[in-house]
């Protein structure tokens, strides 16, 4: 059966929050901490504005071609443009309408059905075949399949945008019911407890976690599904912009759609991690 | 595990099966109502294939077209050597920035972001900048699968140091005998996840490519039997592309856990 | 004498393991009286069933055959019966301390607010007073146990059954909780099933010592522990506890016992 690698985007999440906050690891005074603190912070504020502006010198000197690099002056006026434009905010509206729906009927119907797998194993084991053919396969292979069903409108997108997270979540979500260690079992068989209880007090709180990180997991796969979904299937939507945008040679509003997307995928995830933090705070630690 | 005596043989037989047995029951009874939606219309064949339609759609390429096998030959050629860049480019840098502090303060909010970017996005550009082919396909597999390589060994150096660097200080070796024999060996499991999601990503990365700005491969074969109507074509295509992601995931399964032992935390 | 509370007859384990199709005998032929208020403790080296025994008194294996009743009751029927104080802390990490302590209320159907009610008092028994609203992982793990054994005496049991509960425990924390775990006992009254492999813990702790022997699991020798209480930890030096010490641990190394492994039962002189 294929694992969900819960591991990815929560380390990604946590060391990018570690480098923003420049808490350290190793400080254990506060002098030292602030000394590192401020390492930290240069060389990684460092690092980003020296590439940037090696991207635009780059750019102005024509070292590289305007057509295919952009450079950061040009994103950024490209994005004050792209924000002003009534179409812009049409597209974005459709990107996110999909991507809302899809995900979330994605979380709807995946944690159930990932609780109802992980608790009878039977089922699990009949489904297992498909579960991991389906999750293993690239969604962008789904996506002529789709077209033909749903066309080009929201539909087929939002059947995309559920498919990878559905699997993800649901794997997840299995993966967390199936590894309740065994001596909560015993005590909740010791003191009697019936099935419910059982769920509600022990298997339930055991696999919030597994259920958060996973779908950590499924915001990145849900926006790579619609990236390509909007770009190669559809008439409206960010990625249809970006294509619009890398038809007409205009690299910088592609940079600029690339960031958007970047930022939905970021912002989701974190909104997670603080959800996460909220509920798990029983965790003794978070430590990757 | 334990279980108090049992009669037969075949019950025993069929328990430690069990698992396999209901798998294949799960696949059988999928395709046979599979099967039979299709062969009594509730859903257009034109729509999608039944699993017979498939199975004659692929006898008939095997031996009369052969395209399948040439263009998953080609694929794979593509698929591997992307693959195989990003594993030699990746591993190394992100153990440069795991290693050195002042390394993983450079280059960290790039892999952590990189990481983060759908990469799917970036595509048309390299298109644009590379054309259409061979080059800009393996570039593209190189990408997807050079980042999930380069973060997932710098946490795992980083982590291997941390946990092992008082060991480590405790002998006097030389770098490169502590890097060698103790850093490396702990960032193991993490490498190894890397591994995974970047065999995963560069499938996607192959097929997108091949989709998109190719005229061979398997992703080619998909959009061209898309742009025929072609569903058996194209139902076949996406099984095998699917079975090719299956195997490689469980290669990938079979290999970490082999190093499962080296696992510094426990296992519930 | 007034009924025996926990009484075992004939228990007998055998495993069969589902791979190699081999039977493992853990258990061969156990018969264990516990009279009400008594310490009781089944000593014996790693793996000779002790554990398998208790679970088996708590319901949660079933014998290949003999039975175990509580009062009377058959075990399997009974859960309100005992309580089991589990080796590894098994607190659930989720929960406060006092809704842990809580917990084995819950289970039998008090209602969430009613049980905490309950078990604050226990916790003030076992000296955690103050720590209702910590969570586990905050807690060390000699305060861990203690919520533990909180959590088994809320439920008011006939018998409290402790499977090694301070193996996981420093030595000096070990015997700070066994003076402590003595003092409870006397509070509260209660009849303890105690199994660990320590034999001066055993002897410091019991009425009576049962001692078992290596895989298949039989008891050899019942020994009674008259050292008077109350008992302070200095007893451990006294002539008589050596003794008695030197009299488990001959048991548990004369031939055919045990099985010759060093060091598996740890004798604390």
């Amino acid at each position: 059966m294929v694992d969900v690698g819960a591991d990815e985007t929560a380390t990604m999440s946590s060391t990018l929050e570690d480098a923003e906050t420049g808490d350290s690891q190793n400080a254990d005074g506060a002098a030292v901490r602030r000394r590192f603190f401020d390492e930290q912070r240069v060389l990684v504020a460092g690092s980003v504005i020296g590439f940037l502006t090696l991207w635009e010198v780059a750019s102005r000197q024509g070292w590289i071609r305007d057509l295919f690099f952009s450079s950061p002056s040009a994103v950024f006026m490209a994005a004050i443009r792209e924000v002003q434009r009534a179409s812009f905010w049409w597209d974005f509206r459709v990107s996110a309408l999909e991507f809302t729906v899809g995900f979330s009927l994605a979380i709807i119907l995946g944690i159930p059905i990932g609780l109802i797998l992980g608790w009878f194993r039977k089922l699990e084991y009949f489904w297992d075949p498909w579960l991991s053919f389906m999750y293993a396969t690239p969604r962008i292979t789904y996506i002529p399949l789709l077209v033909t069903w749903f066309g080009l409108g929201l539909t087929s997108k939002m059947a995309l945008v559920f498919a990878g997270p559905f699997f993800t979540i649901v794997i997840g979500t299995l993966e967390g019911v199936r590894t309740v260690p065994s001596k909560y079992l015993d005590v909740s068989r010791s003191f009697g407890a019936n099935h419910w209880q059982f769920f509600k007090t022990i298997l339930l709180p055991n696999t919030v976690p597994f259920i958060l990180a996973s779908m950590r997991l499924a915001v990145g796969i849900g926006i790579v599904a619609i990236v390509l979904g909007e770009m190669y299937a559809s008439q409206a939507g960010i990625g249809n912009l970006l294509m619009t945008a890398a038809n007409n040679l205009q690299a910088d509003r592609v940079l600029f759609a690339v960031l958007i997307f970047t930022m939905m995928g970021v912002g989701l995830s974190k909104v997670l991690q603080t959800i996460e933090k909220r509920v798990a705070q029983w965790k003794p630690e978070q430590g990757r | 595990m334990s279980a108090n005596a049992d009669p037969s043989r075949l019950l025993m037989w069929m328990r430690k099966r069990e698992r396999l047995l209901l798998g294949v029951l799960g696949v059988v009874t999928v395709l046979s109502v599979w099967e039979v939606i299709v062969a009594t219309g509730l859903v257009r064949s034109s729509m999608m294939s039944s699993p017979s339609g498939i199975y004659s759609k692929a006898i008939t390429e095997f031996f009369e077209t052969g395209r399948i096998i040439s263009s998953l030959w080609i694929t794979l050629r593509a698929y591997l050597i992307g693959l195989g860049i990003a594993t030699v480019v990746g591993i190394p840098i992100g153990f440069l920035g795991g290693w050195s502090k002042r390394a993983s303060y450079l280059l960290e909010p790039w892999l952590a972001g990189l990481n983060a970017t759908p990469t799917v996005a970036i595509v048309p550009l390299i298109i644009l900048w590379l054309g259409i082919g061979q080059t800009s396909k393996v570039f593209i597999v190189f990408l997807f699968a050079v980042f999930p390589y380069a973060f997932n060994t710098m946490i795992g150096v980083r982590q291997s140091e941390a946990a092992f660097m008082d060991v480590a200080r405790s002998f006097d070796g030389s770098q490169a005998t502590i890097i060698r024999t103790i850093i490396l060996p702990g960032a193991v499991p993490f490498i190894l996840t890397g591994a995974r999601l970047a065999v995963g990503r560069a499938l996607i990365g192959v097929v997108v490519a091949e989709l998109v700005a190719s005229n061979s491969g398997l992703g080619f074969l998909i959009s061209i039997a898309a742009g025929t109507f072609d569903t058996p074509l194209l139902m076949l295509s996406v099984l095998i592309v699917g079975t090719f992601g299956l195997v490689m995931a469980l290669l990938m399964k079979r290999i970490e856990r082999q190093f499962d032992k080296w696992r510094p935390e426990p296992a519930n | 004498m007034a009924e025996p509370v926990l009484e075992a007859s004939a228990v007998r384990m055998e495993y069969v393991n589902a791979r190699t199709g081999r039977s493992v005998l853990a258990i061969e032929d156990l018969n264990v009286v516990v009279e009400p208020e008594q310490f009781v403790t089944i000593v014996g080296p790693s793996g000779c069933g002790k554990s398998t025994f208790l679970k088996i008194a708590d319901g949660l294996l079933s014998p290949t055959s003999g039975r175990i009743t509580i009062n009377g009751e058959d075990v399997k029927s009974a859960p309100r019966s005992r309580g089991m104080v589990f080796q590894d802390a098994s607190l659930l990490p989720w929960f406060t301390v006092l809704a842990n302590a809580a917990y084995g209320l819950q289970c039998q159907g008090v209602p969430r607010e009613e049980a905490r009610e309950r078990a604050r008092p226990v916790l003030d028994m076992v000296g955690l007073t103050g720590f209702e609203d910590s969570y586990p992982h905050e807690l060390s793990g000699g305060m861990q146990q203690r919520v533990n054994v909180a959590r088994a005496l809320a439920i008011d049991p006939e018998i409290l059954l402790m499977d090694e509960p301070f193996a996981a425990l420093d030595a000096q924390t070990r015997e700070l909780m066994q003076s402590e775990l003595l003092d409870i006992w006397q509070k509260a009254n209660k009849t303890v099933l105690f199994v660990t492999h320590q034999i001066d813990e055993a002897v410091f702790l019991s009425d009576r010592v049962l001692v078992m022997s290596a895989r298949p699991g039989r008891l050899i020798a019942d020994i009674t522990v008259d050292i008077p209480r109350p008992r302070d930890l200095r007893v451990k030096r006294e002539p008589k506890f050596v003794d008695l010490n030197a009299q488990v641990w001959d048991l548990l190394h004369a031939p055919g016992a045990a099985d010759d492994r060093p060091g598996e039962a740890s004798y604390v002189g």
